[in-house]
């Protein structure tokens, strides 16, 4: 076989220019600052125009729509994917992965916790949007709209079938992220998920060394294992799942009656086609429903005892609001136990606030810490308990179908099913 | 579809398959030698500019040592502008690598993805579909993963986070003090004995200007006889000394710099100078001063502990005895037409700022009164004066701490403690100097070149028409203070004229003068007064019965900062040095 020889010049062309642009000299090299040179007057840029807020909502709204009408109507994966494209590059790299529906769950906690903060408007429909496509239509916003989702879609070249119990464990993570992001906005510590958005690097060209590798690591791990941080962090998408469960419309995997054919078995990547189930024995029945009632009772004992797991972290995590760590330095500084200061401590020192005051404030944190905490731990055992409780019940299904909560509304395995290329004409109904 | 037609096809995807992995490989390789050259570029960052950087550094500290060195401000400027080219082009490639690996690793995925789709077979299931065995074991292995994550889970809450951090309500109750309410701390300030036993403030203790035990007469500069030490100031200031134990304090001052010094009292050796740059909430506000008050009148005071100092842009500040800066802030540049002077006071762990500014009908004055070791403000109220020169003294009269201060138009005295106004006197007005003394009964307040009021102490509220003693109208002094031993009470014009009154009735006993000028304040030491001379003379006389000079000595250099007198040694801040006399 030959590649022709345009192509060989055209990738020839494009690597040259790639590795170019590393090496290359500078073209316009920086001024140089002789005596005579007058520095030019700061000129602060002005702030974005609350249109393009609009806009960015306009654009959200859309994407999903189009989401809606190409995994409902048309059926279209090709659709999908150049629809993930556009938001990559809108939501991406344009908008720099800022204002995104994930983020904003820490502007809405915050802005319910601390009523001097006001969330934007367009940061609250950003957060709401989602959820009401996800109540109507599943997941849309997490086929295509979703930058961070979109990107790990589209690098996934080698999909590695993780075991369902895996998969279903390392999704208490996303709930324990929940948790705490949750619980940081409220108490007005830090907006936890943007801070560690592991994509935001890679959206703008650069950032903090460690944010990148990260990226990077994440983005190696998703071309082999789907969205791995859709399926196993995201706190947004532990919402949508829930929502989406519910969801007026849901993915089918056929257009019509499944005829069993097994085609699209491993269809899916991201685990969310569940199988038909065979019947059990009587006596495995009466087993399950033992272990059902044990789980069941076990529930609230694991809220408890997470809460409780929430109340001993409590210290520790109440170190992530700036008053306590302050007060921390502070104590450190009176008590001896460091002999430098810092440029906080200075600085506390020099704004008329006495040391008890400081402590006096760190103690009403770190009491906000010890209830929120109990909470966010008592959400993390519930998780825990209904995942034993779900794995406990006998589900009966009888055909192949999308898992309602988990499917992202992906589009891949609509062309395994041969209904589905009957009805694109792509096979006889003979065959 | 005939079996030529399919050949055909077949060899289509081929060639596509074979072009789509072709490009994903070289675009790979690309993406390798972009990664190398960024990993080159970040290090380049990390390790040559930062050596450049401290070069640049050193050569900067020798430009200021050597700023008519042409040839080395060259170097300077020549590596600066390396420095900066090497900087931006690092940018710049960071910039347009991360740009080119992007492109490249796209090229990568989109050209796998193109050549796995083309090359992608449809999946043939085989066996049998899932049976209730292999549901059941999905099942149990759910259950015990997620019970071994608990597991996990629990174990490192309990070994890795459990009991860190400080617990702040159990702080604050150890404290004896309520969440988020204010916290009386422990005694933590000096004694009466400790203040009597050091000059902690302008002017020695209750800012009377007497002096404990007894003092050389007579020294000399020249033989060294009498003189202990003597050391240079780095920077000029009208401040007075202060000293506690083993320490000495100064502050200095110009338009760029706040200083305070730290001197060995054995041996005048500095210890360590405190920098009062990058204040927090200092604005850019230009100060304007008269060169008589310069940037640095106001004299610093100590606990034994801290040094407060404040200077006249409104920055106040405190060290401790190593020479670490506890707090900083900006009161505000004060609108002061001569330049801020008044000296800090201290009360307990308070340091007392009379902060006077603007017309009296402005409300812009304050008196501050802060904690010494952390600056937060105990209270602060507003004064109906305008903007004065005196410092604020603290004494006790009548068992009650007394905040004394003077200011156009009312002498004014103040609970220490609380801050609440007792009583006050409208008996001064124009540009007010002195400081405030209490003797025998009354406080004394100077109006300058009118007249002093004696004001009695035990009234409350407005006490002009009640309380005003007496009053003495000749040669009244503008700057210095009133000295008094309770008997009688001595003023000091600037012009060297000394008029002695009577404290009981006010009646003027004797008035002497004196060739030269006088800024520095007098101070009682036993039965002698000691005067310091503009022109640099200490001059010792008795007082008791009329003025009787004892010596004269020379110190030859311009002095105006008063005195401070501790433990046998007298320390003196000429324009440039600080002197220690004594045996």
């Amino acid at each position: 076989m030959k590649i022709s020889s345009l192509g060989k010049i055209f990738c020839g062309v494009v690597l040259l220019c790639a590795v170019g642009a590393v090496f290359g000299a500078e073209r316009f090299p920086p001024p140089e600052f002789d005596s005579g040179y007058q520095q030019p007057t700061m000129v602060n840029p002005g702030a974005r125009s609350n249109v393009l807020e609009y806009v960015d909502v306009a654009v959200l709204v859309a994407v999903m729509s189009l989401t809606c009408f190409l995994v409902y109507k048309k059926r279209s994966r090709k659709g999908i994917f150049w629809l993930m494209l556009g938001s990559i590059l809108y939501f991406g790299f344009w908008r720099e992965g800022c204002i995104c529906s994930i983020g904003a769950i820490g502007n809405v906690v915050l802005s319910v916790f601390d009523t001097n903060y006001a969330i934007p408007l367009a940061g609250l429909l950003f957060f709401v949007l989602p959820l009401v496509f996800t109540l109507f239509f599943g997941r849309a916003f997490c086929a295509a709209a979703c930058p961070l989702g979109a990107i790990q879609d589209i690098v996934l070249l080698k999909p590695v079938a993780l075991p369902v119990w895996l998969a279903g464990t390392l999704r208490l993570f996303a709930y324990a992220y929940l948790a705490i992001a949750v619980l940081m906005a409220a108490t007005g510590s830090a907006f936890v998920i943007c801070r560690y958005d592991p994509f935001i690097a890679i959206f703008r060209l650069g950032g903090n060394v460690n944010m990148v590798v990260v990226g990077g690591c994440m983005l190696l791990i998703a071309v082999f294992v789907g969205r791995p941080y859709c399926r196993f962090l995201c706190p947004y998408g532990v919402i949508l799942r829930q929502l989406s469960r519910v969801s007026r419309k849901r993915v089918t995997i056929t257009p019509d009656e499944c005829i069993k054919c097994r085609l699209c078995e491993d269809a899916c990547p991201f685990g969310a086609i569940n199988r038909p189930t065979a019947e059990w024995a009587e006596g495995d029945y009466r087993v399950n429903k033992k272990r059902l009632g044990v789980n069941i009772l076990l529930l609230p004992v694991l809220v408890v005892v997470f809460g409780f797991a929430g109340y001993l972290l409590s210290g520790g995590a109440s170190r992530a609001h700036v008053t306590v760590r302050l007060a921390d330095r502070i104590y450190a500084e009176e008590s001896g136990e460091v002999d430098d200061t810092t440029d906080a401590s200075v600085a506390f020192r020099g704004t008329g606030m006495t040391i008890a005051e400081l402590y006096g404030n760190a103690a009403k944190v770190q009491k906000q810490f010890v209830f929120g905490s109990i909470l966010a731990g008592a959400l993390v055992g519930l998780a825990a308990g209904v995942k034993l409780i779900r794995s406990s019940i006998q589900w009966k299904r009888s055909e192949y179908e999308a898992d309602r909560a988990g499917c992202f509304s992906c589009g891949r395995c609509f062309k395994y099913c041969p209904i589905e290329n009957v009805r694109l004409k792509k096979l006889s109904e003979q065959c | 579809m005939d079996r030529k037609s399919e050949t055909t096809e077949t060899d289509r995807v081929g060639v596509y398959y074979k072009a789509m992995a072709v490009t994903a490989v070289i675009a790979g390789f690309v993406a390798a030698v972009l990664v190398v050259g960024l990993t080159v570029n970040y290090i380049q960052g990390k390790v040559v500019e930062p050596s450049l950087t401290e070069q640049l550094a050193g050569l900067k500290l020798i430009v200021k040592e050597q700023p008519d060195n042409a040839s080395v401000v060259e170097h300077m400027r020549q590596l600066d502008l390396e420095l900066r080219r090497i900087t931006f082009r690092r940018l710049d490639r960071t910039r347009r690598g991360s740009l080119g690996l992007l492109i490249s690793l796209a090229i990568v995925f989109f050209s796998m993805k193109f050549a796995w789709n083309v090359a992608v077979k449809l999946p043939c299931p085989t066996g049998d579909a899932e049976l209730p065995e292999t549901q059941k074991k999905r099942a149990l292995f759910a259950r015990r993963s997620v019970t071994a994550a608990m597991l996990i889970a629990s174990v490192w809450v309990i070994f890795i986070f459990v009991g860190e951090g400080v617990d702040y309500s159990e702080v604050l109750e150890d404290e004896g003090a309520q969440a988020g309410g204010s916290v009386v701390e422990g005694p933590k300030y000096p004694t009466d004995e400790e203040i009597k036993a050091n000059w902690a403030s302008f002017r020695g203790p209750g800012g009377l200007g007497i002096a404990v035990g007894e003092y050389l007469t007579e020294f000399d500069v020249k033989a060294g006889t009498g003189v202990l030490w003597k050391t240079a100031v780095p920077i000029n200031g009208m401040s007075s000394p202060v000293v506690w134990g083993d320490r000495v304090f100064l502050t200095g001052a110009d338009e760029q710099q706040r200083q305070v010094y730290c001197y060995d009292a054995a041996k005048g050796d500095m210890l360590w100078v405190g920098d009062m740059s990058n204040v927090p909430g200092r604005g850019d506000e230009e100060v304007e001063v008269m060169e008589d008050t310069g940037f640095a009148a106001p004299t610093a005071v100590t606990d034994g502990k801290h040094v407060c100092v404040i200077f006249a842009n409104g920055d106040i500040g405190c060290f401790d005895y190593a020479g670490k800066r506890l707090w900083a802030k900006n009161l505000g540049v004060p609108d002061s037409i001569y330049g801020f002077s008044a000296s800090l006071a201290m009360y307990q762990d308070r340091v007392i700022v009379q902060y006077d500014q603007g017309g009296s009908d402005e409300n812009r004055s304050k008196l501050i009164s802060m904690n010494i070791s952390t600056g937060s403000i105990v209270w602060q109220f507003v004064r109906p004066v305008a903007n004065s020169w005196p410092s604020p003294t603290v004494i006790n009269i009548d068992g009650t701490d007394t905040i004394l201060t003077c200011s156009d138009p009312y002498a004014i005295a103040y609970e220490a403690g609380s801050g609440k106004e007792i009583w006050r006197a409208e008996c001064i007005e124009g540009d007010i100097a002195s400081t405030p003394i209490y003797a025998g009964g009354f406080v004394f307040a100077i109006e300058p070149y009118s007249h002093i009021a004696a004001i009695r102490t035990d009234g409350t509220g407005d006490v002009t028409e009640t309380h005003i003693a007496w009053k003495g109208e000749d040669e009244v002094p503008d700057v210095c203070s009133p000295i008094s031993d309770g008997n009688v009470v001595i003023t000091l014009t600037t012009e060297g004229v000394l008029i002695c009154y009577s404290v009981a009735d006010g009646g003027m006993l004797w008035e002497h003068e004196i060739d030269g000028f006088f800024n520095a304040s007098p101070v009682i030491a036993g039965d002698k007064m000691y005067l310091i001379e503009g022109e640099g003379k200490m001059i010792v006389a008795t007082f008791d019965d009329g003025y009787k000079e004892v010596a004269v000595s020379e110190i030859g250099e311009v002095c105006l900062a008063s005195p401070a007198f501790v433990d046998g040694r007298i320390y003196i801040r000429s324009k440039e040095n600080l002197y220690c006399i004594g045996e």
